[in-house]
């Protein structure tokens, strides 16, 4: 730099000497001026090899300046985004009409699902079973769903339900509201609560609609000791996440507990076994006693195609104010369950699979004092179910369910054998053929029997675009 | 007081003030759901280490069949976002948002980035109701087939990385910057391959694959379905295979969850090649990346089309 400053100055100097007049008396010197043109020229040589150096450099600045550019990039000469437009252009678009209808934002989303079973064979004529040997529209249900404010979504089940003999009772099945802690206490919680009233948290079974069974009709270790309708009640439920990790090759597993607080009208109703069985022998059953109801859950991924989950129910009344009997007398109920799921996929479509599920229930009544009704002192009854089921292609499956139980209030127990096939027509339309062989022992003389039957269900599916829950294996 | 009362008043106290320990840590990943592949991998390209994702729908599986598991659950309850279709494509989506409890991933908030924002939907119906089968109120939700959406997407995801991390935003920027070009190169290429071939026609099996035709010039000349999810009928299927032979289209696209037989059906009829394309990065096997992936649909189409014409 100081060099190029002195060959700047040097250069100037011997210019302006160069151009300035001669003083008067001064003699031209040629030699002199011929050494400053010489100084001149070599000044103007170093300056020109300066810009052309600098001028390289520039070049190589502006190279490295479009590479970076079109690394990050920005289109550079070749005009890349030019190209692609003119490209597109020549691959004219269609034009889209226009929907004519609008979505109502504020209305709930409806779903509706209907459920109609044909049921044949002689369990009608051996086990005296008035449900049997007839074409039914079995139930009717109405969902309806939508956000209710900022951090609960309101639901509520209708159904409308073949009471046999022509007859049809409509019931509110579930009706409550799913808030979100977290926003309502504005902490960190991860609990949800759910106020209303719901099927109430215990074993795999209870918390199923009709329709969402895998078979036409519940396993007897459920409907023989939970009732045919299951249980249902009014209050407050909880779900709370416990524990959640996941491995190295990204498999999770989550510990979760759902339970709850309701009333004790889910025994006295003339839908609840206790409340039927009261009903019958003319005596009434009333309850407002508090119960907890509670199902711990873990679930673990064993591969990216297969999964576990275990499960364990507990149900009872907090106080001592159970199940009132007119006329004097306490029951107290109380349910324990424990449940597994296994579910595996044949491949990453998620077409093919098995489904293998299990439940036992355990029931404790102790009937207090003798009401002429009920058996006396305590009962016990116990009932298991096995179910494997295999997805043949995206629309069938197969399975096959074993399963005994004893029935509440009675000696009985029944065993029974039940091979389906369930066919989906589309996403709306089912239908399933369901064989089954039963067998009751225990019960008085001539009430034990072996019977078959089949059962065709078809179910229909409207509205709404249903997600799919875990447990249903589609 | 009963022990079961004391009990109850314990597992109460714990529900409301319980909450698993999250991660407030700013320097950790940005924890992000995608609800299928394209999207998954659009959030590691340009979220680099800055995020870690998980992706709902199995590469080679059907996005109406995702169920919501206990451990999907967990991972959706500590996600700082959730990158998704948008419109009702996902439709199992607000039901596992409400059952994590993360509210804050429900659309209409920050942690909640619709994809499908500012795409022209096609084939919105112009009746909405189910006698159309499984139609979507909205319009065609197969967006992420046409590599022009996903490039816009791209932009998305790299804005709402940014809202979430501004810290990051010149990483997520250069990131995507890398990518666009790339894809834009890629889209050229593409273009000028499918060029020779615009106007060919092909059958699909569902609706799925019109963002993909209609971007390179292909026609899609009838479904396998006769309407979207209903199971085809003999004669919907013999009438498909005149109207083919009329045109005398030989393609058939299909996906690995539906029905080989009636696909199998038409094929034989006509003589037609029955492809199965990527239906998102990661299937078929060793097709990884977003552009190996269309990379892969071109190649196939190309081949296909080649092979129509030297027959």
């Amino acid at each position: 730099m100081t060099e190029r400053h002195t060959a700047r100055v040097a250069f100037l100097t011997l210019t302006v000497l160069a151009l300035a007049p001669p003083a008067p008396g001064q003699d031209i010197d040629l030699q002199d001026l011929a050494d400053q043109l010489r100084v001149e020229r070599a000044a103007r040589q170093a300056l020109a090899a300066e810009l052309s150096a600098e001028r390289e450099a520039r070049r190589g600045l502006e190279a490295r300046f479009a590479e970076l550019e079109s690394r990050i990039g920005r289109p550079a000469d070749d005009d890349l985004e030019g190209q692609l437009q003119a490209l597109l252009a020549d691959v004219p678009q269609r034009p889209e009409p226009r929907s004519t209808v609008f979505p109502s934002a504020f209305n709930p989303r409806i779903g509706v699902f209907m459920d109609g079973t044909a049921d044949f064979g002689n369990v009608h004529e051996k086990l005296d079973d008035d449900s049997g040997d007839r074409f039914s529209l079995r139930e009717t249900e109405i969902d309806f769903r939508l956000p209710i404010s900022a951090f609960a979504e309101g639901v509520l089940i209708a159904s409308y339900e073949d009471a046999g003999d022509g007859e049809f009772e409509s019931t509110i099945e579930e009706g409550y509201a799913d808030v979100g802690l977290r926003g309502l206490l504005d902490n960190d919680s991860d609990t949800q609560m759910r106020v209303g009233r719901f099927r109430v948290p215990f074993g795999a079974q209870n918390q199923l609609h009709l329709h969402d069974l895998m078979q036409v009709d519940r396993p007897f270790a459920a409907s023989a000791q939970l009732g045919p309708e299951g249980l249902i009640g009014d209050g407050f439920e909880f779900t709370t996440p416990l524990f959640a990790s996941e491995d190295e090759d990204g498999l999770g597993q989550a510990t979760s507990l759902r339970f709850a607080l309701t009333n004790g009208e889910m025994f006295t109703g003339d839908e609840a076994l206790l409340g039927e069985v009261a009903g019958a022998g003319g005596i009434h059953l009333k309850s407002g006693g508090p119960i907890f109801s509670g199902r711990a859950s873990h679930f673990v991924e064993l591969s990216s195609l297969s999964d576990v989950e275990f499960g364990a129910s507990a149900l009872r009344f907090l106080t001592d104010d159970s199940v009132e009997v007119t006329g004097g007398g306490e029951i107290q109920p109380e349910f324990l369950g424990v449940d597994a799921t296994f579910r595996t996929r044949d491949d990453e479509s998620g077409v093919g699979g098995w489904v293998v599920t299990g439940e036992v229930i355990q029931t404790d009544v102790d009937y207090g004092a003798s009401s002429g009704v009920f058996p006396d002192g305590d009962e016990t009854t116990r009932g298991w179910y096995l179910t494997a089921q295999r997805q043949l292609d995206a629309s069938t499956y197969v399975g096959l369910r074993l399963g005994r139980s004893d029935v509440l209030t009675t000696d009985g127990d029944i065993t029974d054998i039940t091979p389906y096939v369930t066919w989906y027509a589309d996403e709306f339309f089912r239908i399933r053929l369901q064989g089954q062989h039963l067998k009751t022992t225990g019960f008085e003389d001539g009430d034990n029997a072996s019977a078959t039957r089949g059962l065709l269900q078809f179910s229909w599916n409207f509205g709404a675009h249903q997600p799919h829950p875990y447990w249903v294996n589609r | 007081m009963r022990l079961s009362t004391l009990l109850l008043a314990a597992l109460l106290t714990l529900s409301v003030t319980q909450a698993e320990a999250r991660v407030a840590d700013d320097d950790g990943p940005l924890k992000i759901i995608a609800t299928v592949p394209t999207y998954g991998l659009l959030a590691e390209t340009i979220g680099g280490d800055e995020v870690e994702v998980v992706v709902i729908c199995r590469p080679g599986q059907d996005l109406h069949s995702v169920t919501a598991t206990p451990s999907l659950v967990a991972r959706v309850r500590d996600a700082d976002l959730v990158l998704h279709t948008g419109l009702d494509a996902e439709a199992w989506l607000p039901g596992l948002l409400r059952s994590s409890g993360n509210l804050d991933l429900l659309p209409g908030n920050p942690g909640s980035i619709a994809l499908s924002d500012g795409v022209a939907l096609k084939e919105a119906p112009t009746v909405i109701d189910r006698s159309q089968g499984d139609v979507h109120a909205f319009g065609n939700t197969h967006v992420w087939t046409d590599p022009l959406i996903v490039r816009a997407m791209a932009a998305r995801v790299r804005d709402g990385l940014a809202a979430a991390r501004p810290g990051s935003q010149a990483l997520f920027e250069t990131n995507h910057a890398v990518f666009h070009r790339a894809l834009t190169e890629k889209l050229v290429d593409w273009l000028r391959r499918a060029a020779p071939y615009k106007g060919r026609e092909l059958v699909t099996y569902h609706r799925s694959w019109i963002y993909l035709l209609d971007r390179f010039g292909f026609v899609r000349i009838g479904t396998i379905e006769p309407k979207p999810r209903v199971a085809p009928t003999t004669s919907h299927l013999e009438k498909l295979v005149e109207t083919m032979q009329g045109s005398g289209t030989t393609v058939i696209v299909r996906e690995p969850w539906q029905h080989p037989q009636a696909t199998d059906f038409v094929a034989e009829a006509t003589g037609a090649t029955v492809l199965e394309l990527s239906t998102h990065p990661g299937f078929p096997e060793g097709v990884d990346g977003i552009l190996e992936h269309f990379d892969h649909n071109l190649a196939a189409l190309e081949a296909a089309f080649g092979e129509e014409t030297d027959g």
